[in-house]
């Protein structure tokens, strides 16, 4: 439950946050930009974090290079 | 861009709490897993690399000093190359941010409050270092300062107090399995904590330049004290704790549990969270004002006004990203050092090149 309180603080913080920057047409498209991301996480958050993430990005690219590597490195 | 200015020594004591804030705590469980008892000598080595990496931030501070790392790249290689280049090292900026707030919060919800969610920290860590970044690098370069004490001081004790549970033989054999752990060990500090000294190339122009004076030599000098302190932890891990220290993901919590001088001085590893916290404070602090910097500059925005959505992103990215911290561990052994060398050191080295030969036709 406070969780969900704390979340919806943030959100109400970020809403005065945006309307004091929302006369810079430039900043408010960032800001928006910049919400997708947080909207989609937060979706991900309250669903049980299911949903591929960041770290899911980057393992899909640099993944292989990176197992190449470390098991390279590793002495069994 | 922001515009406020700081002396040298404020902003060698930036870059000495930003390298060695959550490297202190962070560094030698990855470290040691994999490179074993030779951990120390790998983390003298990875210090030398990030003494390369210093050297071509440096490159391209001396080339254009009044300049961001944003503003380098637009001047080097172009507009365009340069929202291609920061924009990926934006993401991998946040991720980075992202992974320090989950260790500072699994080192406390795993060996001190247990019963804590693990989202109260991120929250509280991440409000506080957002207000101190909104306030300004002066603010941080006066206050930082003497936290930078108080963290040495207890990074002093932490390793003073427990000698008597040192043993010279816990470092031998050196180098039992050869070479390749030790470059494992090389592997895993270039991707933490040093590929973090090019995030700092975004602040490193807020210094005020005085003629015939450099900072250069300050971020050297900060450098080599980084290496110095992270080989000293780890040393002092594996001298007090021996073959016990490959178990352990904090060494230094459990040395400092090894505390105990004539039954006054005991359990002292509160000390030991306090600086965990201090320091991941005021990395996180610069970090937050880092990724406002980049994204300000490269949309040529009024400074200041993302710090909060972007704090939103990184506390939303630290509660979703990984489920447990044994994913936390394989992202940050495992992926950091490949995602940091692809988006962060091969486009800086090209930049680097590219700001070379531009010079070279100039001269010519």
């Amino acid at each position: 439950m406070i969780e969900k309180l704390i979340i919806g603080c943030l959100i109400v913080l970020l809403y005065f946050d945006y309307q004091s920057i929302k006369q810079d047409n430039k900043s408010k498209k960032i800001y928006l930009m910049l919400s997708i991301p947080a909207g989609y996480m937060l979706y991900s958050y309250l669903t049980g974090r299911n949903l591929p993430n960041l770290d899911d990005g980057f393992q899909v690219i640099v993944g292989p290079m990176a197992e190449a590597i470390t098991s390279w490195l590793q002495v069994k | 861009m922001h515009t406020g200015k700081i002396s040298y020594w404020q902003m060698a004591v930036l870059f000495q709490v930003y390298m060695t804030g959550s490297a202190l705590i962070n560094i030698q469980g990855p470290m040691l897993a994999a490179a074993h008892n030779s951990a120390w000598f790998a983390m003298l080595l990875a210090n030398l690399v990030g003494f390369v990496i210093l050297s071509l931030v440096l490159t391209l501070h001396n080339e254009y000093p009044d300049q961001c790392y944003v503003n380098q790249v637009r001047l080097t290689v172009g507009n365009v190359m340069a929202y291609i280049i920061i924009i990926p090292l934006f993401v991998v900026m946040l991720y980075i941010t992202a992974n320090i707030v989950y260790g500072m919060g699994q080192y406390f919800t795993t060996s001190m409050m247990r019963e804590t969610p693990l989202f109260i920290f991120h929250l509280l860590i991440l409000i506080t270092s957002s207000l101190t970044a909104k306030a300004g690098i002066e603010v941080m370069g006066r206050m930082f300062h003497l936290l930078m004490y108080i963290l040495l001081f207890i990074f002093i004790i932490m390793l003073i107090l427990p000698y008597n549970t040192y043993e010279i033989t816990n470092l031998l054999p050196l180098a039992p399995l050869g070479f390749k752990p030790i470059l494992h060990g090389v592997y895993v500090g270039f991707g933490f904590p040093y590929m973090d000294v090019l995030f700092f190339a975004m602040i490193i122009y807020l210094v005020k330049q005085k003629p015939g004076q450099s900072i250069n030599k300050w971020l050297y000098l900060g450098l080599f004290i980084n290496g110095i302190v992270l080989t000293l932890t780890i040393l002092c891990s594996l001298l007090g704790l021996g073959p016990l220290v490959f178990l352990k993901k904090f060494p230094l919590h459990v040395l400092a549990q090894l505390i105990s001088i004539g039954e006054i001085v005991e359990r002292v590893e509160a000390i030991f969270g306090i600086a965990l916290i201090l320091g991941t404070y005021m990395k996180i602090s610069l970090l937050l004002f880092i990724l406002d910097q980049a994204l300000s500059t490269l949309f040529k925005v009024k400074a200041a006004h993302f710090i909060n959505i972007i704090t939103v992103v990184v506390f939303l990215l630290s509660l979703t990203m990984y489920k447990n911290e044994i994913e936390l561990g394989e992202s940050g052994s495992f992926l950091q050092t490949p995602v940091t060398f692809i988006f962060g050191f091969l486009p800086l080295l090209l930049v680097v090149i590219v700001a070379k030969v531009k010079r070279k036709k100039k001269t010519a």
